[in-house]
Order: structure tokens, then C-alpha cells, then sequence
């Protein structure tokens, strides 16, 4: 076969070397006019960079909410007597606004997240981007923008007070263990993002698990959801999972008036964004239906089974749904097209194993409550699997049915 | 040479030769690290002692300090006397007589809450005495099965016969990494003062999953991970402080007999 | 693997960097995640690979031409389990906390299989001087790996090394706040897989 008869790979133009940070940046700002080469095809128009900002839009409401949510649960905090913490990033909020009280507003709030949320955003984006720059740079090929979800994926999990050092950490570990060192962008088999999370969950455990952790104020010492019923502080005993649908806690929990990481706790927000995501196609009904699916079949198994010492047997899946970071890895980090099954069948089998894992995590390991973000890093391992497993199911099937 | 060495009979004779010759190596390692390790145990087994019966080592030769503060007894556990014939108590080896079937009992598997399968006639306790010679403790020492294999340890009561001075826990095959909690004195430090009996003289002491209760007087905090060791601990106490253990010694104890 | 192309010193050498058995052959594996947590056990478990390394290769080669094909690989083993039985017990001897910390891990130095590969590849076609050079550089090998990632895991996960410490931790009232993850097995994982990647990228320079 002679050079020209090789067909023409976008693949292969993304990884050819030569193009660098310079194509990049001018990218950004001036669209690449780039036409079929060869015989004729049609194209979608849509790219990685396409593909990623319409994932960023998507993520928009859960990071708006978040911000407003992290304001709204320090005033709640500081209406029950506790100060506002004496750190630098307040510095600008309180010039404008002269300091977190009852009767801050609406857009107050706003602002007070928005200056913890900035510097965590920023140095996880700028991290992010030296590494890609200079594994780019190594490798001759042209950046890709694949980091720029990475680093708002990676972000939103986090806890609000998470010092920016180990945000810095975290977002190198996730991008040069799990991503470069398969070979970049499309190569991964994890999820940089929650790679990272990982890292620093393990590593630094006092760091990211404290609850004080979760609320921009200091001293905060309340629970989520999740903590309060593994401890047994909250009993499901006798509620349906129906019943969730007239409990206003519920509805907050929904609405994501809690506690929780940043980008985590409003449903309603991720599942408005995911559904687009979904409409557009980037995100695969199979993976979503199947997570959904499979966390509503166990925690209903659990539910029958029941427990007298282990409360969370007795947690509904409506709870499941709303608490934690089941909506927000659902919804995006589940349905990361890199890391999942490529078969049908196999996002089905995928999705399904992770709603059941996200589950068993929560229910029968109580010291950790948060499940989903594990297993969807363990399904990740699977994906492949089940893409072989569906493969050979079909070879054997058109055997049967052709062969001799 | 005569026979081929890939033939049956080379075979059979080079097998043989190795193994005479490999075990010989080990044999002879051992013999040689033998006497060693026999004053090594028994240094061990001293500061073992001393340890349950939390006595300061700190800069001390434990040697005669055992020697000076310790007297170690041989009971007979089922009439809880003390057999005064022995001529060395420390030559004794607690081990083959719990095995041999001359010297133990076999347990039926009602009794055998320890599931040690047989339980030596006799063992050794230690009385550990302050300068002045009075009694400060009784070294008591305790087996059983944990997840994987037998624990081995010390339980030393204060004259009361009911809390704990401190315990010590020094051979376990557990989970490595796992059961390595039994070594840690962090957690052997929540044994002190710590009561075996209830007021109605029942074994009360309880190792509690997920953390004993503020001022629980019987209980001490299980390890996450490491229930079944945890279990075996909790039930070997229950063993030995119980009828086929240490209770008609502890009668006559209280009772000024021996 | 022919005696005459590879002299005495890459014999030496090779196994250390460019062939190195752990890194590049991926065996023995289990023990160098299990005992590099800290200095010390990494470095008397490199000295035990090495003892047991360099006298079963050096049996081994001695009756080579002794051992019937039929039994070569048992015979092997019994030497190489007769050599660890002695390293374990000598070891319980001479430090006993260290044993108990090292645990199974010296006995599992049978299954290592950097020692049954050296015996079955090397020392059964070998002379006993060139197997004992053989032995000394793999168990370096092995030795260099192990201490790389146990400096690494000791100094990140405790702030120490060999016990003495570097890093002032925050429980110790220093800043240094450790990295609980390099205490894990699964750190050693990474760090294998680190050293994996730079030598293949050194050695590609290379050519």
C-alpha cells in the first residue's frame, strides 16, 4: 500500500507532531478553516473543543448553584454563631460587601462562593494546562481541550475549604498518572478527574473528609445526609421510597440546599445540565439509564434485606439520588465517552455496575459514606471487559446463525 | 560414571543426596541458632511479664528485675492449687503440655470458647511483687484463636482479681497490617482499669465494635477491619477467666489458700 | 543467553539499568510492594534476595551437570527453599522485630521468581564464577529498585528515613503533613510504574 492510498485520519492530524501551544492559542480565537481532503465525506462540524465547551454549558447551572450554595450554607452557618474564616480570598467580598451576615442577598451570596470557588478553579485550570503544555511540548502534538472539563470536573467534587496546594496535587496526580502516561488525551482508561479525587482522598484523608471541610465558614461541625445516616443519626425506618416525595427535606435536597461538595449537591441542576448532555448526544442515555437502574434495584434489595445495626439499609433510592455525588457522577462523570464501554450493550452493563457498587459503598462500608465517585473509577476498569465480553457474544451469535 | 544421571536410578539417588545434604544445612543452622534462641525466649518471655504487669523497663535490667519482683507459679487449673513439686517453673513449657494428652484436657466444643481443642492441666502464672513485697499484680496468661491463628498473651490483673493492670499480646499470625493492632500499645493503652467482671462475678469484658460506650467499664474499641481478631480476643477472655479457666485459682486466691 | 557476546561487567551492569529484573522483567513484584514502606525492611530484604540469589545460583551452577532433566526444576526449589529456611531463621536471630516486621515476606522469597528464573535461565548453563556474577547484579537489580521505592515511600509517607527523621511532621509539631496514600501498597504501584516509564523513555534516547 503507497502513502497516498492510506485514508485520512482525523486520529492521526490530532497526534501529528509539528503542531504545538502557538496552533493551539491561535485556535482559540480564529476558527480553523479546515476542508475535506481526498474523496468526499461529510464531516460533523463537531470537534473535541466543540465537544468540550458544550459539556462545560452543560455544567454551568450545578457550578452557578454551587457557588450560591456555598454563600447560602455560610450564612447558615454564621446565623448559628460562627464567624467567617480570616482568609485571604474574602478580602475583595468584604470591601464590597462588608462581611457575611443574615441579611446578605442574594447576589452577596453569590459572591462570597465565587471567591472561594475562583481560586480553586484557577489553579486547578492553570495546573492542569502547564502539564498538558509540557507533555504537548515533549510530544510535538497539539494541545488538547480535554483539560479544561477535566479541571471543572475535578474541581466540582472537591470540598470548598480544600487548600489550594492539594487542589494543585490532586488535578497533577489525575492528569499525568491516569491521562499522559497512557499516552494523553483518549488514551486514558480513568478518569483524570476522579483520579485526582482519589489521590487526595487517600493520601490526605484529614485533608478532604473532615466535614469542617465542607463549609467556607470555621468550625463548621454539621454532617451531610449520607455521614448523618452511616452514623445513625437519621433513621429510614418506615419510609417509603414514595414518601420522599412529600418530606420538604427531601425537596431541599433536590434543590441542593445542602451540604456537600462544591458542584455536587443540586440534582435539579445536574439533571437539568445532563439531560442536555444527553440531547446532544455526548452523553449516552444507556450509561445514565443503567446507573439510575441499577442504583434504584439495589438500594431497594437493600431495602428488603434490612439491618438493625447498619441504617443506611434502610436509605430509599429517592434519598440515594439526591444526597452525595450520585447526580453529578451520573450525569458526567459516568458518561466521560473515553473511559466507558463502546458497545451498547456494554454502557448498559457499565452503568449498571456502577449505580450497584455506588450503593454497596455506601451502604456496607460505613466509613465511607460517598460511593459513586469509587465506583465509577472500578467500573472504569471493567469497561473494556464488557466491550469483549459483548463482542464475543457476538461472533459466536452471527456463527450460529452464518457459519458452516 | 556408571549410572546416567537422567536415568531412574540417578534420578533416585540425586533426589535422596539433595535432600540429606539440604536438610543438613538447616539442621545444622538450626542447631547452632538453638542455645541462642533459647535464652532469647526466655528473655522474652520476662519482659513479657514485666510488661503485662506494666513495670517501667526504662534503663532497668529486666533479667533481675524479674528475678527480685516476680514469682512464677504452676496451677493446676481445675483444682486451682499450686503444684509446689516442680523443680524449675520457668523450664516449663506451657505449649507441649497443652498438646501432649498426659498433662491436658480435651475441650468439648460447648466449653471451647477460645477453640484451643485441648487445654493443658497446669499453666504458669505469674505473682509480680512492689519493693516492699506486697502483691501488685497477677500475670495471667491467655490463648486463643483469632481469624487466622492462635494469640498468645498476658492479662495482668490488680489484687482485686477484676481490672486489668495492662495486657500484652506477643505471637499472632493475623492479617499482617490488619491484626497488627493486638502489638500496639495505643490500643492495649484502653485495657487499663478496664474490669473483667461484672458485680455478679460474669465475664463481662466485651471488645465492642464500632467503639465502647464513654465509661463502659467492660468494654474496649474493636478495629474496623479486624472483627474476627478482635472476636477471638474478646473470646478468649472469656475462656480462661471463665470455669474451665482461671476461676477455681482465683478462688482459692481470694481465699488466702495458695 | 550466550557467555561469549556479554562480558563479566554488563553481566554486572545489565540487570541494574537496562535489563533490570523488576522493572523491565516485572518479577518479584509482590515483595517489593509489600516491604518497601520503609527503608530498613526494603534494605534486609535486599540483603536476604541477595544471599539467597547468589548461593542457589552458585549451587545450582556447582551440579548443574549433576541434575537429571526430569527433577531439575524440584531440585532447584529444594535449594533455593533450604536457603531462605536459613536466611529466616538466621534473621529471626539476629533481629527479631525486623523479622516479625518483614513477616511472610522472607519465606516468600522461594516464590520470588527473579531466583527461579536466574537458576533455570542462568546458573543451569553457566559456570559458578559467572553465575555468582550473574546473581550479585540481578539481586542489585532488585535491590535498586526496592530501596528507590522505599526511600521515596518513607520520605513522602512518614517524613523519615531509616527512622530518623527528615521531614518534620505536623503530628511531630513540624509542617511537613504526611502523605498517608505512600504508606499503602498500592503507592509502591505507581512508583514501580514511574521507573518502568523513565527508563524505557531513557533507553530509548539511548537507541
Amino acid at each position: 500500500m503507497s502513502q497516498q492510498d492510506k485514508k485520512p485520519d482525523i486520529q492521526e492530524d490530532y497526534y501529528a507532531p509539528g503542531s504545538s501551544v502557538k496552533g493551539y492559542l491561535s485556535s482559540l480565537l480564529i476558527a480553523r478553516g479546515r476542508s475535506t481532503q481526498g474523496k468526499v465525506h461529510i464531516r460533523d462540524a463537531i470537534d473535541v473543543k466543540r465537544t468540550m465547551t458544550i459539556v462545560g454549558l452543560c455544567l454551568l447551572p450545578a457550578i452557578l448553584f454551587g457557588m450560591y450554595n456555598i454563600g447560602l450554607q455560610a450564612q447558615i452557618a454564621v446565623a448559628s454563631g460562627l464567624a467567617t474564616a480570616d482568609v485571604w480570598q474574602l478580602a475583595i467580598f468584604n470591601l464590597v460587601f462588608g462581611g457575611l451576615s443574615e441579611q446578605t442577598g442574594i447576589v452577596g451570596l453569590f459572591a462570597y462562593g465565587l471567591s472561594f470557588y475562583a481560586p480553586i478553579y484557577i489553579t486547578a485550570l492553570a495546573v492542569s494546562l502547564f502539564w498538558e503544555m509540557v507533555f504537548a511540548k515533549v510530544r510535538g502534538q497539539e494541545l488538547h481541550e480535554g483539560f479544561f472539563v477535566t479541571a471543572l470536573l475535578f474541581t466540582l467534587i472537591l470540598p470548598v475549604s480544600t487548600p489550594l496546594w492539594l487542589v494543585a496535587m490532586g488535578i497533577t496526580f489525575g492528569v499525568i498518572m491516569a491521562k499522559e502516561v497512557f499516552g494523553g488525551m483518549g488514551y486514558n482508561f480513568l478518569n483524570p478527574a476522579l483520579a485526582g479525587l482519589t489521590f487526595i482522598y487517600f493520601a490526605y484523608p484529614s485533608q478532604v473528609t473532615a466535614v469542617s471541610q465542607l463549609v467556607a465558614v470555621d468550625g463548621f461541625s454539621g454532617a451531610t445526609t449520607l455521614m448523618q445516616t452511616a452514623a445513625g443519626k437519621v433513621s429510614f425506618d418506615d419510609y417509603a421510597w414514595f414518601n420522599a416525595f412529600s418530606d420538604p427535606n427531601w425537596w431541599n435536597a433536590f434543590f441542593g440546599y445542602t451540604v456537600g461538595a462544591i458542584g455536587e449537591t443540586s440534582t435539579l441542576a445536574l439533571l437539568l445540565g445532563g439531560g442536555f448532555l444527553i440531547l446532544t448526544r455526548l452523553a449516552d442515555w444507556r450509561i445514565v439509564a443503567g446507573v439510575l437502574f441499577g442504583m434504584i434495584l439495589t438500594a431497594t434489595m437493600f431495602n428488603v434485606i434490612g439491618s438493625s445495626k447498619n441504617d443506611m439499609f434502610a436509605m430509599p433510592w429517592t434519598w440515594h439520588l439526591v444526597t452525595g455525588g450520585f447526580a453529578l457522577g451520573m450525569m458526567f462523570m459516568a458518561t466521560d465517552p473515553v473511559t466507558t464501554s463502546y458497545t451498547r450493550k456494554g454502557k448498559l452493563a457499565y452503568g449498571l455496575l456502577i449505580g450497584f457498587m455506588t450503593v454497596l459503598i455506601r451502604v456496607v462500608n460505613p466509613k465511607m459514606p460517598e460511593g459513586i465517585m469509587l465506583a465509577i473509577l472500578f467500573a472504569n476498569l471493567w469497561a473494556p471487559i464488557f466491550d469483549y465480553l459483548v463482542a464475543k457474544a457476538n461472533i459466536k451469535r452471527r456463527l450460529k446463525r452464518h457459519g458452516n | 560414571m556408571a549410572i546416567k544421571k537422567d536415568s531412574f536410578v540417578g534420578t533416585m539417588i540425586f533426589t535422596v543426596t539433595l535432600c540429606l545434604l539440604c536438610s543438613f544445612m538447616i539442621t545444622g543452622t538450626a542447631e547452632i541458632l538453638k542455645e541462642r534462641k533459647l535464652v532469647k525466649k526466655r528473655d522474652e518471655l520476662m519482659r513479657n511479664v514485666l510488661i503485662a504487669a506494666d513495670v517501667d523497663l526504662n534503663g532497668q535490667d529486666f533479667r533481675a528485675l524479674f528475678k527480685k519482683d516476680v514469682k512464677p507459679l504452676l496451677v493446676s487449673l481445675d483444682s486451682g492449687d499450686v503444684d509446689t513439686s516442680a523443680a524449675n517453673v520457668m523450664d516449663f513449657d506451657p505449649r507441649m503440655a497443652s498438646i501432649n494428652p498426659e498433662t491436658s484436657i480435651k475441650l468439648e466444643k460447648k466449653q471451647d470458647k477460645a477453640k484451643i481443642k485441648t487445654r493443658a492441666n497446669q499453666v504458669r502464672v505469674f505473682k509480680v511483687f512492689d519493693d516492699k513485697g506486697e502483691l501488685t499484680s497477677v500475670v495471667l496468661p491467655i490463648y486463643g484463636k483469632g481469624l487466622w491463628s492462635m494469640v498468645y498473651g498476658f492479662v495482668a490483673l490488680k489484687p482485686d482479681l477484676n481490672t486489668i493492670e495492662n495486657v500484652v499480646f506477643y505471637e499472632h499470625g493475623e492479617t499482617p497490617g490488619i491484626g497488627d493492632f493486638l502489638n500496639d500499645t495505643e490500643w492495649t493503652k484502653q485495657w487499663h482499669n478496664k474490669q473483667i467482671f461484672d458485680e455478679k462475678g460474669k465475664v463481662s469484658f466485651k471488645v465492642v465494635k464500632g467503639g465502647a460506650k464513654e465509661g463502659d467499664v467492660h468494654g474496649i474499641d474493636a478495629v474496623s477491619g479486624a472483627t474476627m481478631t478482635g472476636r477471638g480476643v474478646q473470646r478468649s477472655i472469656q475462656f480462661w477467666f471463665g470455669s474451665d479457666g482461671f476461676e477455681a485459682f482465683f478462688k482459692k486466691l481470694k481465699a488466702s489458700e495458695v | 543467553m550466550s557467555t561469549q557476546t556479554i562480558s563479566t561487567r554488563e553481566m554486572l551492569t545489565g540487570p541494574i539499568f537496562a535489563n533490570n529484573p523488576v522493572a523491565m522483567q516485572v518479577l518479584g513484584v509482590c515483595s517489593a510492594l509489600a516491604v518497601s514502606n520503609s527503608m530498613q525492611t526494603a534494605l534486609v530484604m535486599t540483603l536476604a534476595v541477595t544471599f539467597v540469589l547468589v548461593f542457589s545460583n552458585l549451587i545450582i551452577s556447582s551440579i548443574r551437570s549433576l541434575i537429571p532433566n526430569s527433577v531439575r526444576i524440584i531440585a532447584q526449589m529444594t535449594v533455593i527453599a533450604s536457603l531462605v529456611i536459613v536466611v529466616d531463621m538466621v534473621l529471626q536471630d539476629v533481629a527479631y522485630e525486623l523479622s516479625r516486621q518483614l513477616s511472610v515476606f522472607v519465606g516468600l522469597i522461594i516464590t520470588n521468581c527473579i531466583i527461579m528464573g536466574r537458576a533455570e535461565a542462568f546458573a543451569m548453563k553457566n559456570p559458578p564464577h559467572l553465575a555468582v556474577v550473574d546473581a550479585v547484579g540481578n539481586a542489585m537489580g532488585y535491590g535498586v529498585i526496592l530501596l528507590g521505592v522505599a526511600f521515596v515511600r518513607e520520605l513522602l509517607g512518614s517524613g523519615t528515613l531509616f527512622g530518623h527523621e527528615i521531614l518534620q511532621t505536623v503530628e511531630n509539631g513540624g509542617w511537613y503533613l504526611a502523605n498517608e496514600m505512600f504508606k499503602l501498597p498500592p503507592s509502591a504501584f505507581f512508583l514501580i510504574g514511574l521507573m518502568i516509564w523513565s527508563i524505557n523513555v531513557i533507553q530509548r534516547k539511548r537507541g
